[in-house]
This record gives structure tokens, C-alpha cells and sequence, in this order.
């Protein structure tokens, strides 16, 4: 039996889950030079949401995707409101920025822990049955995670790239004070910033619960691996960090399969230590800090 | 009575944590006029400008634009009131194209119509930007840079622009096409307030001309008159 075809079809899925969970980090830290380390746990909350809107009250499971958008958008903005906007501007934010999102990230996985209690619950936002892709038996689940990963990039980085709102966050990214000077309200552009990755946080939740299952502690392995990627790739460079998801999740399925899963992580880690050594600055990144 | 200035500064008193660099500055800007403050290195001017901008409140005084005072406002809403800043070292947005530089300057424009019609209005007074207009900001000379910074600053279509030494670190003959341009939008009718630390690009330019000395004017009049008083010229700014 040929395993590569399995080997491939893990991967690109993950994949497409690291890269959207990396999607959001990255948007946040380019934006504002905020590394989120809330985001596993707003991820968390987004799979927690969808479960909530289809067993609890019963919705078609679309809902569910509209639950945890919802969910994500609001800690994104409870973000902004309760942090950001008090510690925006002092000498250390990019620092005490960090201390304070742990801070929230670990009070949001004991509220999770609280109101779901900490057994292991099935995500009912999933798709059953499976398609064969040649000599390949694909889950429709992975081929929904895939397909919905690639359109929301592909939103994300065609909205970054032409429309008026991406111009300005990459504005702001580059040069606050410039954007300022040209009428760009900074700080609505940070609080909208918060809001798209707390929603892309959350969507990536529901689909790694899908295929998982959900656990207060959910977050947290995507969190680890979504900051990797970003470090791998330049921090705040999102296409760089899309790819290195994909490449990454590819080094990860097939050491897993080849050597066995716990040897998943430390060759990842090697890997990056590797990357790190022969480009400080990210294998995409420049001398100077890019962002967006 | 004369009309109101289109900007007007009265005993303005602004500074950084702990250090006070303005102390009391008062000067108007007419309507049409372009004024200039001139001053050596680390004597307030940009510090002048980036309190006007909002990007720094003031501690005292006034800052009116028409009877509208400004004074403490969000850098952004004073942008929106249509007092334009070009600042001191361009801080272009570098990561992006010249095109999407200029469109960055028309962000509060809503008529995309509007902003195509002033897009040509920049293209007409800085051609180069045309050609230029698919280029990273990242890799454009430094006189080109100060063109983008320029035409950036010109999109956003303000009644009052404020340049911040326009001539900074650029070669002579750089300098002097920086200075066509300045001359050709003077001739517009724009008007302009212009920060420099050498005075003798301005003084067949100004209608006035302000001497900035630690913070405070110390010396008033127009470019001719400024071009006529030597002894002060090597006083302040060291001949």
C-alpha cells in the first residue's frame, strides 16, 4: 500500500488548519505588533460556540460557523476594549501586551472549563460520509476544512490587498503616525483588526474540534504551532506564514508516520531552531521587521 | 477688518515628557499664503507641526482653524478638517506601491471620481509618480521619495499643507526641483505653511517668514527682508 496519497491528504488538512489559526496571529502581529497569546484560547471558545449553537439550541449546522464568528468577534473586541486600548502607546506594550493576554487566555480556558466542565465533547459542526479521490478515501470533513481554509485566505488576502480597509490596516502596519497624518483612525483600525482574527481564531477552532474534539485546553497545540509558523516565516508576514503552515504541517505528518507521532513536535522544533539559525529574521522576514 | 487666517496660532506652548520645547509661539497663516518658520536643528519646528497635527497636544495656547479651534483634537480629525501634513523624512509607506501611497492620501475622500480627478491633478504636477506608480515606495531615491511624500500629501485635497523641510538631506539639484514644485503650487493658490532650516530657498517665496529660536520667534518679516538682515542670518543660523 502506498502511503504517500494518506501522508498528503493529513497534511494538507492540517495544513489548512495551522495556516488559518497562523492567519489570524500574524494579521494581529503585523498589524500592531501584538503577539496574541489569547488566540488558542479565543480558538477554544469558537469551538465551544458552534457546539453550544447546535446542540443547545438545536441550529442546522451552518449556525454553528455563525456562533463561533460571533464568539470570536466579540472577545476580539472585548480585546480592544478591556486591553489594548489602555496600553496602546506605552513604551513596553509589545511586551506587557503578551503578560496580559496570557493573563486572559488562561481566565478564558477556566471559564470554558467552568461552564463545559473539562470531559471531552464531540463537535457536531462536521460532515459525515467520504468521498474517494482516486485510489484515496477522503473525508468530506477534511475536504470542508481544506476548502473553507483556502476560500477564507483567499479572502483575507485579496481584502488586504485592494480594498480600501486593507490598505489602510497595511498603512497603519507600516507607518501609524503617517496613516494618522492622512485621516486613517488607527485605533478603529486596531479594533477591527482584533475583531477579523478573533473571528478567524474561532473558525479554526470548529474545524480542529471537528476532526479532534473539544477540550478547554484546545487551543493551546495550535496556538504553540500557529506561533511557530509565524516565527519561522517573519513575524507578521502572512503569506509567509500561510506557506510555512503548509510545509510545516507536511514535515509534521510525515515524521509522525515514518517515526511516530511523538516524535511530531521535536522535529518541528528542531526544524525551526535549523530555520533560525540560518535566517534570524524568519525565512521570509528581512533585516528590518516587515509587516503585512 | 481683515478676514480670518485660514490657521492661526496663538501663544502655543507644547513639548515632549518633562521638556517643554514651544513657548508661546503666535502666527497665522492666511488664506493663500505661504508662510515659512525657519530655525536651526532641535529648535520646535517639527515639534510646531506635530502639534498642529494633533499628533502631539498642546499644553497651552490656541490652535484655530477658521473659528474652529483644533487645539487637542485626534491627529486624524484634524487630517479631516483638511490641515495636511507632509512630514519630515516622507515616512512613506514602504511596503506598498506608489499608486497605493497616493490613494493612502485621498483615505478620507469618498468619491472615487473625486479621488481619480486629483490623482491627475498629482500626475500633472509630479510626473515622475505616474511612471513610477507600480513601484515598491521602499526602493525609490530619496528625491523621489520626498515627490511620493508630496503627491501623498496633495491627494488628500486639504486647504492648508504643511511641509516639514522638503529639501532635508537631498541633493542641490533635487532641491531645486523639490522648490519648482513648491514654487508651482504656490502659484495655485495653495496654501502653504513650510518648515526649513536653510533660508535662502525661501525668501523669494514666503510672504513671511518666522525665525524660530528654542521655542520661541524671535524674529518676523518677509523673505526680502530676511535676505537684507545678514547679522541676524549668522546670529541664529550661523551664516
Amino acid at each position: 500500500m502506498d502511503v504517500l496519497p494518506y501522508i498528503l491528504v493529513t497534511a494538507v488538512t492540517v495544513g489548512a488548519m495551522y495556516s488559518l489559526a497562523t492567519l489570524g496571529l500574524s494579521l494581529v502581529w503585523g498589524a500592531m505588533g501584538m503577539l496574541n497569546m489569547a488566540h488558542g484560547a479565543m480558538l477554544t471558545l469558537g469551538g465551544y460556540a458552534a457546539y453550544t449553537a447546535v446542540t443547545a439550541a438545536g441550529l442546522p449546522w451552518p449556525f454553528g460557523f455563525a456562533a463561533a464568528i460571533f464568539a470570536g468577534g466579540v472577545i476580539g473586541a472585548f480585546l480592544y476594549f478591556g486591553l489594548v486600548r489602555f496600553m496602546l502607546g506605552s513604551p513596553a506594550f509589545e511586551t506587557n501586551i503578551i503578560i496580559a493576554t496570557v493573563g486572559i487566555a488562561i481566565a478564558l480556558e477556566n471559564v470554558i472549563l467552568l461552564v463545559y466542565g473539562g470531559q471531552p465533547l464531540g463537535q457536531p459542526v462536521s460532515l459525515h460520509g467520504m468521498v474517494r479521490l482516486g485510489q484515496v478515501p477522503v473525508n468530506n470533513q477534511n475536504l470542508l476544512i481544506v476548502a473553507l481554509s483556502v476560500v477564507i485566505m483567499l479572502v483575507v488576502a485579496y481584502t488586504l490587498r485592494t480594498s480600501k480597509i486593507g490598505r489602510a490596516i497595511r498603512a497603519t502596519a507600516q507607518n501609524r503616525e503617517a496613516a494618522r497624518l492622512m485621516g486613517v483612525p488607527a485605533r478603529s483600525i486596531y479594533l477591527q483588526v482584533l475583531i477579523i482574527s478573533g473571528a478567524l481564531a474561532a473558525v479554526s477552532g470548529v474545524l480542529l474540534s471537528s476532526i479532534t474534539q473539544l477540550s478547554p485546553p484546545l487551543g493551546n497545540d495550535p496556538m504553540l504551532k500557529a506561533f511557530i509558523m509565524c516565527v519561522v516565516a517573519g513575524l507578521g508576514n502572512v503569506q509567509g506564514s500561510v506557506l510555512a503552515a503548509f510545509v510545516l504541517a507536511l514535515v509534521e505528518a510525515c515524521t509522525q508516520f515514518y517515526l511516530g507521532a511523538r516524535w511530531g513536535l521535536p522535529v518541528l522544533l528542531f526544524l525551526v531552531i535549523l530555520a533560525l539559525i540560518w535566517r534570524p529574521y524568519g525565512v521570509f522576514g528581512r533585516t528590518l521587521v516587515t509587516r503585512l | 477688518m481683515s478676514a480670518t487666517p485660514l490657521l492661526s496660532v496663538s501663544d502655543l506652548a507644547s513639548g515632549y515628557k518633562g521638556r517643554n520645547v514651544l513657548h508661546g509661539l503666535s502666527f497665522d497663516v492666511p488664506e493663500g499664503s505661504l508662510i515659512t518658520l525657519i530655525g536651526p536643528n532641535g529648535h520646535g519646528k517639527s515639534t510646531l507641526l506635530r502639534t498642529i497635527s494633533g499628533l502631539l497636544k498642546p499644553r497651552g495656547g490656541d490652535i484655530r482653524v477658521g473659528d474652529t479651534s483644533i487645539a487637542g483634537l485626534a491627529a486624524e480629525a484634524i487630517a479631516a478638517m483638511g490641515i495636511i501634513q507632509v512630514p519630515q523624512g516622507d515616512m512613506l509607506f514602504s511596503e506598498m506601491t506608489v499608486g497605493e501611497n497616493l490613494l493612502m492620501g485621498a483615505y478620507l475622500e469618498r468619491d472615487r471620481a473625486t479621488v481619480e480627478r486629483r490623482l491627475d491633478e498629482v500626475h500633472a504636477i509630479l510626473p515622475k509618480l505616474k511612471e513610477r506608480s507600480k513601484q515598491m515606495a521602499s526602493t525609490l531615491s530619496g528625491g523621489e521619495r520626498r515627490m511620493v511624500g508630496i503627491g501623498r500629501g496633495l491627494m488628500a485635497g486639504g486647504r492648508l499643507l504643511m511641509l516639514d523641510e522638503p529639501s532635508l538631506g537631498l541633493a542641490p539639484i533635487i532641491i531645486d526641483q523639490i522648490y519648482e514644485v513648491i514654487t508651482d503650487l504656490k502659484a495655485s493658490g495653495r496654501t502653504i505653511l513650510l518648515v526649513e532650516e536653510n533660508p535662502m530657498r525661501v525668501v523669494d517665496l514666503a510672504e513671511e517668514v518666522h525665525l524660530l529660536d528654542n521655542g520661541h520667534i524671535v524674529w518676523s518679516g518677509s523673505g526680502h527682508a530676511l535676505n537684507d538682515s545678514a547679522e541676524l542670518l549668522e546670529t541664529y543660523l550661523g551664516g
